[in-house]
């Protein structure tokens, strides 16, 4: 509760800082209104297009809103090319990772490979996808895919390979072999690099997609990046702002929904909860 | 010891003085026939006889700024790294909406028509109603034509937001509209000259819709300028004014420089049946009605993309 009334009052207090420093510096003319809006414009964007069912015309009259719900529809855009990419780099990823740690000859080949292009910053695959599949679905797709896959790949083979080798001589003096092995010893002691390397891959997934929405017009759906870049043809600041709120959102709900149920079974089974 | 110590005194003296000296002017123009002075202006300065800076006189350098569509030049010119632009009346409003009538200010007219609706030639696209569903490219999210189509849109009984709607509406850089609407990727075109005769010369495109005097073109200046030089803002707006009356008085000689302009610019050549095709669609004049604008703005606020209005006298005063 008190924890809750923290951070509460101190987001209030961020917001009454943005309005009135805002306010201040627009009425005496050092910021241009244009490119600092108010938090009042940006609520209002984020309103009129979410949940507001009417709005208001210029002269007053209400008439239905047209972009009802537009938010949710393009983030659900967004978020559904994030989740079947990460889900292919997972599906991928931590088998390859298995490979790399395991085989002299993979770790050498693949291993390399992997650990040089995660050093490549996944939109830079944005123009040669664009070439290859054209502005479309799948040129999104490979971009999410490239952006997770080698981070998982590398965090799996990490993981495998730090696994205390007392853990596996134990386990074989007991009796377990091959994929008993695997499943019941090697597995979850590789899981917190496993982990950390799927919320990398996460997080790589993620700029990626936003930075290839934000410079690519994809014909079969606008996205929030799309959205945010609009925006900025339009002079229009509150909408820039409300869709990095929005996209700060989905990141802080993803981190909650997919992440801390795993770190939180992690540190019931390593004893280190708290 | 002493001696280098002058000579390095002359010399940031030298120098300082010759930066004091030299003022450098940012313009902004599209690489359209409906920016025919922008064009000429550009093109003379880069033959090193600029129109402008032989009115400007010697102190004055002009530094041209292409730009695909006015949203990316009405950008530039509030973050401050524009001084003055050719724009479509359409993004000049946007801003000075937009900024509570504090940033830009419009000087003078320079063309109308010259933008056009251009449909696949086959004829699927043969009235209104045919639309729906179809895929219509602009030049750029906010633009003049593309507020142009937005609003036409509605008025006739489409639904259309920023993501899509009942006419899929893709803002498209000029340069791609072309092979995506040869290739039948694109329905429809809203776009102007010389991209409406190019639709229509090298892909057999047909014209739906011509804005014969709809304002296509106006010349801006960002307020800062006209506080810092109001007198260059004057000299400028004379060398505008004088070129507009030397492009219809002039017509073969002023097709010939601005094909010539567009040649240099998109690295490729424009041909003279382009220009001469194109060039009876459009006229040059410095005139602009604010009545043309107010009705601008209505349009802006009916497809959504402008809320509040303000009065537009200050636009029009040439003043900070």
């Amino acid at each position: 509760m008190k924890r809750t009334f923290t951070a509460l009052v101190f987001f209030a207090l961020l917001v009454a800082g943005w309005h009135f420093g805002r306010d201040y510096m627009v009425r005496t003319h050092r910021w241009s209104p244009v490119l600092v809006p108010s938090p009042e414009s940006v609520a209002r964007y984020l309103w009129e297009n979410t949940f507001a069912a009417e709005i208001l015309t210029p002269s007053g009259v209400p008439e239905p809103n047209l972009n009802r719900w537009l938010l949710f529809l393009a983030a659900w855009v967004t978020v559904k090319r994030l989740l079947l990419g990460y889900l292919i780099g997972l599906v991928a990823g931590v088998p390859l990772g298995f490979l790399t740690a395991r085989v002299q000859v993979a770790r050498d080949t693949l291993g390399v490979l992997a650990l040089g292009l995660q050093g490549l910053p996944s939109v830079c695959w944005v123009p040669p996808a664009l070439l290859w599949f054209g502005q479309t679905e799948s040129a999104m797709l490979f971009v999410v895919v490239m952006g997770t896959l080698w981070s998982v790949v590398l965090a799996t083979e990490t993981g495998v390979r730090h696994v205390n080798p007392l853990y596996i001589r134990a386990a074989q003096t007991m009796g377990s072999r091959g994929l008993h092995t695997w499943r019941k010893v090697i597995l979850p002691a590789a899981l917190p690099f496993i982990v950390s390397g799927m919320k990398q891959g996460w997080a790589f997934a993620w700029r990626s997609l936003m930075a290839a929405e934000i410079y690519v017009t994809i014909l079969s759906g606008a996205g929030l990046g799309y959205l945010l870049n609009n925006g900025r043809d339009l002079n229009a600041m509150e909408q820039v702002i409300g869709i990095m709120l929005v996209i700060v959102a989905i990141g802080l709900l993803a981190d909650k929904v997919l992440f801390a149920p795993w770190e939180n079974f992690l540190h019931r089974r390593w004893g280190t909860a708290k | 010891m002493k001696f280098s110590r002058h000579l390095i005194l002359f010399l940031a003296l030298a120098v300082g003085v010759h930066a004091a000296e030299k003022i450098t002017l940012r313009v902004g123009y599209f690489p359209n026939i409906t920016h025919a002075q922008g064009l000429v202006g550009s093109h003379t300065t880069r033959e090193k006889h600029g129109w402008f800076e032989e009115r400007l006189g010697p102190d004055v350098t002009v530094q041209w700024y292409a730009f695909n569509a006015g949203p990316g030049a009405m950008e530039a010119l509030l973050s401050g790294s524009l001084d003055l632009t050719y724009v479509g009346p359409n993004p000049a409003l946007n801003a000075y909406i937009r900024s509570q009538g504090d940033e830009v200010r419009v000087l003078a007219g320079a063309a109308e028509g010259g933008a056009a609706l251009i449909v696949q030639g086959d004829g699927h696209l043969a009235k209104p109603a045919d639309f729906k569903g179809k895929k219509l490219a602009t030049p750029q999210l906010g633009n003049t034509q593309d507020v142009a189509a937005r609003a036409w849109l509605a008025k006739q009984g489409f639904k259309i937001t920023q993501t899509g709607g009942e006419v899929s509406v893709l803002p498209t850089q000029n340069a791609d509209q072309l092979p995506l609407f040869q290739t039948g990727r694109l329905d429809a075109v809203w776009t102007v000259e010389p991209w409406v005769s190019r639709l229509e010369l090298e892909a057999n495109g047909k014209v739906f819709l011509e804005q014969k005097d709809a304002i296509t073109t106006v010349l801006v200046s960002s307020v800062k300028l006209l506080k810092t030089r109001p007198e260059l803002v004057k000299k400028f707006t004379a060398a505008h004014v004088e070129l507009t009356a030397w492009l219809n008085a002039h017509g073969d000689e002023a097709r010939a420089l601005v094909r010539a302009a567009l040649t240099a610019e998109t690295k490729r050549p424009a041909s003279a049946a382009l220009v001469t095709n194109a060039w009876p669609r459009l006229k040059f004049t410095v005139n602009v009605e604010p009545a043309q604008l107010t009705k601008l703005v209505a349009e802006a606020q009916s497809v959504g993309f402008l809320r509040d209005a303000i009065p537009l006298d200050r636009l029009f005063s040439g003043k900070p």
